[in-house]
């Protein structure tokens, strides 16, 4: 019974409040360092370890998408149309003229005359794709909530930080997840609300360590479920054509050489460095 | 005989860092790579960790050009018990195939990958350096062709192409696929240096003007590239005495020429900067430089 | 070739000796970071003890924590690597065309390689004992690189 009055009371807003002689203003609190080792810590270091965790399932249940001839040549056409686009000014007038007149002539070239069938995949009838979806929920969505709610759970209630700047009212509810108290400052952080920092804070960390493209990051995915099905299929390669069409319409050719003479001719040439390396010896 | 690493008093570590680095600059010293990559596969292999399966790679075909088939099949054996099933080592003997010149099974061996997976580019391309292994130029040509109508963007197979219509004296073919790897590379010098060598030797007064727009766009990306400042000289003088320009374009490449010459000189005399055989070395430049004058006009 | 061994190995020696000086900078200038910062909380904790509240951080944990930081920063940036040249085509200069137009996908086999190589029970009537030569015949070759 005593323990359980600790616990709600102590506990619970485990700090104290402490009235300094010299300031009678602001009321102070202080937190037990406990806090420190027994909540801030583990809370980080959960969120880590399941980040990387993730990152690994996530490598084990991942299924390399095939992709089919079509796919490959088309993204390499759009690629090579979009590179004329920015780099045809480095190419003669009359070879610009004949690539443009490639992609884009009235009758038939290749934006015009190219015209790809679209199949929307419909998970129903593609049972990889209900896999992938499944295999998605399992890795990301299942340890948020799980991990989530565990933590939650555990460590309810505690105040743990302060960020280091004043916050208006309107804060709390975002940073004083699970502390209900209305006289406590915005700036101080609740144990939940740590962990969703945590969450968001260690994407940097994540790169670092595991690499750029790691699994573990959860805002990414988060990024890329709101955006929705247009990011995970840019499957309407029709429109994509169209709008590469278009664009390139719009492409005139300005030649990057018109006055490279006069450039190079401006200044002497750099020739440091030139006879003074010496000769490779050997292989090594 | 005496080990490399003895001959050179270097360590492992240096070894492996060499054979990284002639990989990823794209050498073919395939003599040095078998001499150095066998040793350390024999005597250091279990200190390589997962960097021995790419130094396999690279050793065996190393070893193919070499005609050292024995390495090449131990290397292979090495890989394929690792990685069954993989298609790469499946192409990997495939090119063993190809030293051994049975080119049937190997193309056999080709279509098999290409069954599993119609994208992989390698499998492909290895069927086309098999026509051309052949001698059959003409069929290679085509057949890149229709490989480069699928993968647009593979500039290694562009370069390959605009090689083969070289060879083939094809230049106006020859300098589109130069064109478009100038697209995809801006900043590579040597692409623009072949290109205008390219309009050079095809010739007529157009061509000889891009061709030295391209050789001063060489040489603006690299002021060390003696060849492209040579072509500058040469295409400029070129233009300069064909008797269909005006007046105004002949001045102007008069200037263009006489400002190539002069950059000659300068590198010419910074190269022997401090011997005596210096003053010699420059006249003859400077005879050389009027030579090629009196042969064009 | 000696002397192009012993300065070549100078050199690396050189090389290795300055960057685990550099890493040792970093080292002494985290260590400093850390003992600042402990300092720093152990004033901290004294202020508390004596209920001086508005003392500042002395100068000398101040300056430790500026000098420290500018050493460590120091430090990393000479050994996370060799800096990169800003002008896009500098990477290129060095590269020439023995390597460009080098195409692995598009190798060939049927070229001199074959004879030059050929292994040497295949012509036993020309090498019939190779220890007998001076040295062996590949490695010759490579004498004639350097």
């Amino acid at each position: 019974m005593h323990s359980i009055t600790l616990r709600s009371s102590v506990l619970r807003y485990a700090f104290s409040v402490e009235r300094t002689a010299l300031d009678m203003a602001e009321p102070e609190l202080l937190l037990d360092s406990n806090i420190r080792l027994w909540v801030v810590l583990p809370i980080v270091f959960i969120t880590f370890l399941v980040g990387v965790i993730r990152h690994y399932v996530s490598i084990l249940l991942q299924s390399d998408k095939k992709l089919t001839l079509e796919q490959v040549s088309d993204s390499q056409v759009l690629i090579r149309s979009r590179i004329l686009r920015e780099n045809g000014k480095y190419i003669p007038k009359q070879s610009f003229l004949m690539r443009k007149f490639y992609f884009n002539n009235q009758e038939d070239g290749f934006f015009k005359k190219t015209k790809r069938k679209v199949v929307p995949p419909s998970p129903m009838t593609d049972p990889s794709m209900l896999t992938d979806m499944m295999k998605g929920n399992v890795t990301n969505v299942l340890p948020m909530i799980l991990i989530g709610g565990w933590i939650n759970w555990t460590f309810s209630g505690f105040v743990t930080t302060k960020v280091p700047f004043p916050l208006t009212l309107r804060f709390k509810p975002m940073l004083q997840q699970g502390i209900e108290l209305l006289s406590l400052d915005a700036s101080w952080v609740s144990s939940a609300s740590w962990y969703f920092l945590n969450v968001f804070g260690l994407r940097s960390m994540y790169s670092l360590i595991l690499g750029q493209d790691n699994g573990a990051d959860q805002s990414r995915i988060m990024q890329e479920q709101m955006s929705g099905a247009a990011m995970a299929m840019p499957a309407d390669t029709n429109k994509a054509f169209k709008a590469e069409w278009e664009a390139l319409e719009l492409t005139d050719h300005q030649w990057a050489l018109e006055s490279v003479e006069e450039d190079l001719m401006s200044r002497e040439l750099d020739l440091d460095g030139m006879f003074s390396k010496e000769l490779p010896t050997g292989i090594f | 005989m005496a080990s490399v690493s003895e001959m050179y008093d270097v360590t492992w570590e240096e070894m492996r860092d060499k054979l990284r680095k002639w990989r990823e600059d794209n050498h073919r010293n395939s003599e040095q790579i078998v001499d150095v990559g066998e040793e350390l596969i024999n005597e250091h292999g279990s200190k390589l960790g997962d960097d021995i399966w790419i130094i396999y790679e690279q050793v065996m075909i190393a070893a193919l050009d070499c005609s050292r088939d024995d390495l090449a099949w131990t290397c292979l054996q090495e890989l394929k018990r690792q990685f069954p099933g993989s298609q790469r080592v499946k192409r990997l003997g495939g090119m063993r195939l190809e030293a051994l010149e049975k080119y049937e099974e190997a193309a056999k061996q080709y279509d098999s990958i290409l069954q599993d997976d119609p994208t992989n580019t390698a499998a492909r391309k290895r069927k086309i350096s098999i026509l051309k292994a052949q001698g059959k130029n003409t069929e290679a040509i085509r057949e890149l062709n229709e490989y480069l109508e699928l993968f647009v963007g593979d500039q290694e197979a562009w370069h390959e192409l605009s090689d083969l219509y070289i060879n083939e004296h094809d230049y106006g073919k020859a300098a589109f696929c130069l064109e478009e790897l100038m697209m995809s590379n801006p900043h590579n010098h040597l692409y623009c240096e072949q290109y205008a060598e390219v309009k050079y030797t095809q010739g007529g007064l157009d061509n000889l003007e891009l061709s030295r727009k391209y050789f001063a766009q060489a040489l603006k990306l690299n002021n060390r590239n003696m060849r492209a400042l040579f072509g500058l000289y040469m295409s400029a003088s070129h233009v300069a005495a064909s008797p269909k320009v005006n007046a105004a374009m002949k001045k102007a490449n008069v200037k263009y020429a006489a400002w190539a010459a002069n950059q000659i000189n300068r590198a010419y005399q910074l190269a022997g900067r401090g011997t005596k055989e210096n003053k010699c070395s420059v006249k003859a430049v400077e005879e050389m430089l009027e030579s090629m004058q009196i042969t064009m006009s | 070739m000696l002397t192009i061994f012993c300065r070549d190995t100078v050199h690396s020696l050189l090389l290795k000796m300055a960057s685990s000086f550099w890493k040792g900078v970093v080292g002494v200038g985290l260590f400093a970071l850390a003992h600042a910062a402990f300092s720093a909380a152990q004033h901290r904790s004294y202020m508390r003890l004596t209920e001086k509240e508005n003392e500042t951080l002395p100068i000398d944990i101040v300056l430790q924590t500026l000098l420290a930081f500018v050493l460590t920063i120091y430090g990393i940036v000479h050994i996370a690597g060799e800096f990169k040249d800003m002008d896009a085509s500098s990477e290129l200069k060095n590269k020439t065309f023995d390597t460009l137009r080098n195409h692995p996908s598009f190798y060939m086999f049927n070229h001199r390689g074959r004879v030059l190589f050929a292994s040497h029970d295949q012509e036993p009537s020309t090498l019939a004992n190779p220890q007998a030569l001076p040295t062996p015949i590949r490695l010759r070759k490579l004498d004639h690189v350097h």
